[in-house]
């Protein structure tokens, strides 16, 4: 009877440490969400552009544009095969994926003389 | 002759019927590891661990044998389950618990489990040290039962590791019918909107830093415990140390749990493990389980009635340490009764509530048995 008094105080204090705690946790990460906000992207930093630069129409924008991005796809081909596991930023980090791959890509043309 | 026969056979001269049984027992996590994938990482070596302890005059576990080696090496002073939880920290993110921080309280409710065995197991005649190292499997959280149980009744800890992370693997069977079985078909539609919202690097730097050392002020004993989860979650967090988080979350816990696995496995000898109380701490082992999700579908059923309809309660139940296993139950559940209902988020954010909650209870639950 005595321990099963003791297993109700146990109860009784344990649970209302753990809810005052993680009470104490969620006020406190609510303080530090108020005070640190994530900066929000406003309209004008994500809305394109509709001005062209000098000498471009939106024709050349595109084609230059297409360009780009096919190039950023070589590259990042380049940088990594197909057999990589992990995702670029990762294990290995992506300079060291690339120096490594430099090292022992077929790709990579041979300088000759 | 005779001498040089009897050497030879005296394997099969000590097999005895507790050892048979318990061989069996073994074969039987393997099959649940291998054919049901029920937790294999730890259940394949917990069932090899509990063979080789088992096989006669097995020498495995005998002083200066490989189990014997593992078991004081990482069992006995808690280092293994400690290593696993920067692991487990590595791998956790916590961003949908700092999307909504009031989810918090549903980790906490979701741990009365603990205490509710904690009262069962001493109505049953168990002491103090046992009733409490059979309620933490309430926290349903391998790492923890074994660092707790360890502290307060050692020889129980074959038992209980097996029953928490056995039923761990369950909680897609147990938790759906009391989920059915507290709320309303009406209940369980409530739509929830989610907005997503940006947490800034950091602030997820600065949470484990906050948890380390409020919780290591408030209740030290919970120190190693969310010290060695948060830690974990600081490298993650920080993505300076890739490779230490890499390290941490992959080599290192693997190795240690294939470690674990077999230690405590060793602990499953035929005269530890076939007694009565085992079967009394299997029973209790899914009590505690069920109270665990009851209790927090209670709980989300107040905050729904506090917030004028606007909860669903089948959140509650997610408040346990069975990340993210839980929380998909209660999407699964919740889109039977509505296809377009969303609840994963706020249930993700409950989960990983759940996750420091049962670290914290189960320090609580030191400091309060005064252990350490």
């Amino acid at each position: 009877m005595d321990s099963l008094q003791i297993g109700l105080q146990l109860t009784l204090f344990g649970m209302g440490i753990v809810f005052f705690l993680l009470a104490v946790m969620a006020l406190l990460i609510s303080l530090l969400l108020r005070f640190d906000r994530a900066p929000a992207e406003t309209m004008e930093e994500s809305a394109p552009s509709r001005e062209f630069p000098e000498g471009l129409d939106a024709d050349a924008l595109a084609a230059i544009t297409i360009a780009v991005r096919a190039h950023r796809i070589v590259r990042r081909k380049q940088a990594a095969p197909a057999m990589r596991k992990h995702q670029p930023g990762t294990l290995p980090s992506r300079w060291v994926g690339i120096g490594r791959t430099r090292q022992t890509a077929s790709w990579r043309p041979i300088r000759r003389g | 002759m005779n001498v040089s026969l009897q050497q030879l056979l005296q394997g099969v001269t000590h097999i005895t019927p507790g050892g048979v049984f318990m061989l069996v027992v073994g074969v039987v996590l393997l099959y649940l590891a291998i054919a049901k994938e029920y937790e294999p990482m730890l259940l394949l070596p917990i069932g090899a661990g509990a063979i080789f302890a088992n096989l006669p005059l097995s020498p495995m576990i005998a002083e200066g044998g490989m189990l014997d080696i593992l078991r004081k090496a990482g069992v006995e002073n808690e280092l293994f389950p400690l290593l696993i939880f920067i692991g487990i920290g590595a791998m956790t993110d916590f961003g949908p618990l700092l999307e909504n921080p009031k989810m918090m309280l549903l980790g906490a409710a979701g741990q009365f489990g603990i205490f509710g065995t904690l009262l069962l197991a001493l109505v049953l005649g168990f002491n103090l040290n046992e009733a409490a190292s059979i309620g933490i499997i309430g926290a349903i959280d391998g790492p923890t039962s074994i660092y707790v149980s360890n502290l307060l009744a050692p020889h129980l800890l074959g038992p209980i590791t097996v029953c928490a992370y056995s039923y761990m693997s369950l909680v897609p069977v147990i938790q759906p019918p009391i989920m059915r079985l507290l709320t309303t078909k009406k209940e369980r539609a409530i739509r929830m909107p989610y907005t997503q919202r940006t947490i800034s690097r950091r602030t997820r730097i600065i949470f484990p830093l906050l948890v380390i050392i409020v919780v290591g002020t408030l209740v030290p004993m919970a120190t190693p415990l969310i010290g060695s989860l948060m830690l974990g979650n600081l490298m993650k967090e920080s993505g300076v140390v890739e490779r230490l988080t890499g390290a941490s979350s992959k080599e290192i816990a693997n190795t240690v749990t294939l470690f674990l696995g077999l230690a405590v496995g060793s602990t499953m000898r035929a005269d530890a493990f076939l007694k009565v109380q085992t079967l009394g701490i299997l029973v209790l082992g899914i009590l505690a389980f069920c109270l665990d999700i009851a209790a927090g579908l209670t709980f989300a059923k107040f905050l729904n009635f506090l917030s004028g309809g606007k909860f669903n309660p089948l959140i509650g139940s997610a408040g346990i340490s069975a990340f993210p296993m839980s929380a998909r139950v209660v999407q699964k559940v919740g889109q039977e009764e509505d296809f377009e209902n969303f609840l994963l988020m706020h249930a993700m954010g409950a989960n990983a509530s759940g996750q420091v909650a049962s670290v914290i209870a189960g320090g609580v639950l030191l400091a309060l048995m005064g252990a350490g």
